[in-house]
């Protein structure tokens, strides 16, 4: 089982790997991993055959390896209530995905909307009055970028088809800025984090950040 | 096994060892130790066996450094492969170097080698493996467990206080410069081996595991020449013919095909 969250790393990390291997020895991983029937970031996506694949290659050392590029990506932290989890955002492309996204008027407007509940796109066009063909363009760029996702649930609509509802994947950001670095936390619903292969791997990696 | 159109998936990536070619490193080792040897002691012949030595002994870590550049050229500027892999060449290339000036002091100049230059760069080589191994220890290793840091700190101690007390017993307790000069390159190759199997360990049944198994292999012969090496120079004892040498040359054979197999995975 994965979610969201994973779709949301998954690219990034491959950059990470790509970035500390070199691209021959990613090549290699990505031959292992085709011969599986997976790409690479379906693959980091699934999780459970990416890391199969790099213990192929690199035995115990693939914990070390995780750690280091998930380090690099995010850090865990405990949050006030029981069972909350706070990432704070360290790779700076994310980083910059994320409050681009919130300072695009149009994208913020989306996201707001199903920050809470997940919505329809037709629904979600009408709370924030964009038109069709630009609110399509921008729920598909957000869709990419892993910061807004498709829910397992439907409803169905006057035509009696079912349609794919919406909802944002972070449900709460706070941005600090210490000495003129910004420090983004970022909360993701509970549900969503429970489900992220990604994580668990990471909170067993790193039992200091297990809650 | 899986299968995909005509081609058989193997259920997991292989980088078997050929015990054939570890074989073969022992033969032409002994072989060619032995046959250096026997040339010393025909009439005329003991300076061309000298060059002939000489010369292996330059080009054996020659050829590994260019092999461990070769890797990291195909690592590119990785930033642990890559720069681990630059190390190693360097690594290599300073045991040549060291090599190369020791033939220089001893055969063209005519002066005792022990301690020289050349040392300089025997002690490059140990610190350039250290910071290859730490590159990859850093970003493969987790934390230690208290009973492998047990391990490992024995092996240290084992090695330079089998150095220590064997030549303090000599000494009648009474231990001179060459001892701590040797005691110095001793400790270097005592750092080295708990680092390697440490390494080892970490790859352990992977297949980049092979490769660093042979490594443990060769540095365990390495180390092994180290310690008799320097403890034989505190009593002015080695010269080319000495069955040391045999450690060195199986020590750098097996490095090289580590080194192979390595490429082989990536």
């Amino acid at each position: 089982m994965n979610s969201e969250i994973d779709h949301l790393f998954a690219k990034y990390t491959e950059n990470h790997i790509n970035n500390r291997l070199g691209p021959d020895m990613m090549k290699k991983i990505k031959n292992r991993l085709n011969e599986k029937g997976y790409s690479l970031t379906q693959a980091v996506r699934e999780f459970d055959l990416f890391d199969k694949v790099l213990r192929e290659f690199f035995g115990k050392g693939t914990d070390g390896m995780l750690k280091k590029i998930f380090n690099e990506i995010f850090e865990v932290k405990k949050g006030k209530h029981d069972k909350e989890k706070i990432f704070v955002i360290k790779d700076k492309k994310l980083l910059e995905l994320i409050l681009l996204s919130y300072a695009n008027q149009e994208k913020k407007a989306i996201l707001e909307s199903v920050s809470e509940s997940a919505l329809s796109i037709s629904d979600i066009l009408d709370i924030t009055k964009i038109s069709q063909s630009t609110g399509y363009r921008i729920i598909s760029s957000l869709i990419n970028d892993g910061l807004l996702i498709e829910t397992k649930s439907t409803s169905e609509n006057s035509d009696d088809r079912k349609v794919s509802l919406y909802k944002s994947t972070i449900s709460l950001i706070d941005i600090k800025i210490k000495k003129s670095i910004i420090v983004m936390e970022v909360h993701f619903s509970n549900a969503i984090v429970a489900n992220s292969r990604i994580i668990e791997s990471i909170l067993q990696l790193s039992p200091n950040m297990r809650i | 096994m899986g299968k995909i159109g005509d081609y058989v998936v193997p259920n997991r990536i292989t980088n078997e060892i050929n015990y054939k070619v570890i074989c073969i490193c022992f033969i032409l080792a002994i072989l060619f130790h032995y046959s250096m040897f026997y040339l010393s002691t025909m009439e005329g012949q003991t300076k061309n066996a000298d060059y002939i030595i000489d010369i292996i002994s330059i080009i054996t870590p020659l050829v590994t450094s260019i092999f461990a550049f070769v890797i990291a050229g195909f690592y590119r500027m990785s930033k642990v492969f890559g720069y681990a892999y630059i190390l190693l060449g360097l690594a290599y290339l300073c045991a040549s170097t060291a090599e190369l000036i020791y033939t220089i002091q001893f055969d063209i100049i005519g002066v005792d080698p022990y301690p020289s230059l050349a040392d300089l760069f025997f002690a490059l080589y140990s610190i350039f493996w250290i910071l290859h191994i730490v590159i990859i220890i850093r970003y493969f290793g987790t934390k230690i467990e208290r009973q492998k840091l047990i391990i490992f700190i024995a092996i240290f101690c084992s090695i330079t206080s089998s150095y220590t007390w064997s030549a303090l017993y000599q000494l009648q307790l009474e231990p001179n410069f060459e001892f701590f000069y040797g005691l110095f390159f001793v400790i270097l190759s005592a750092i080295t081996l708990p680092l390697v199997l440490y390494t080892a360990i970490i790859f352990k049944n992977s297949a980049l595991g092979k490769a660093w198994l042979l490594l443990l292999l060769s540095f365990l012969i390495n180390v092994s020449g180290d310690v008799w090496y320097y403890y034989l120079e505190i009593f002015d004892k080695y010269d080319l013919y000495h069955p040391v040498n045999f450690f060195w040359y199986i020590g750098y054979w097996l490095q090289t095909y580590a080194l192979f197999k390595h490429k082989k995975v990536t």
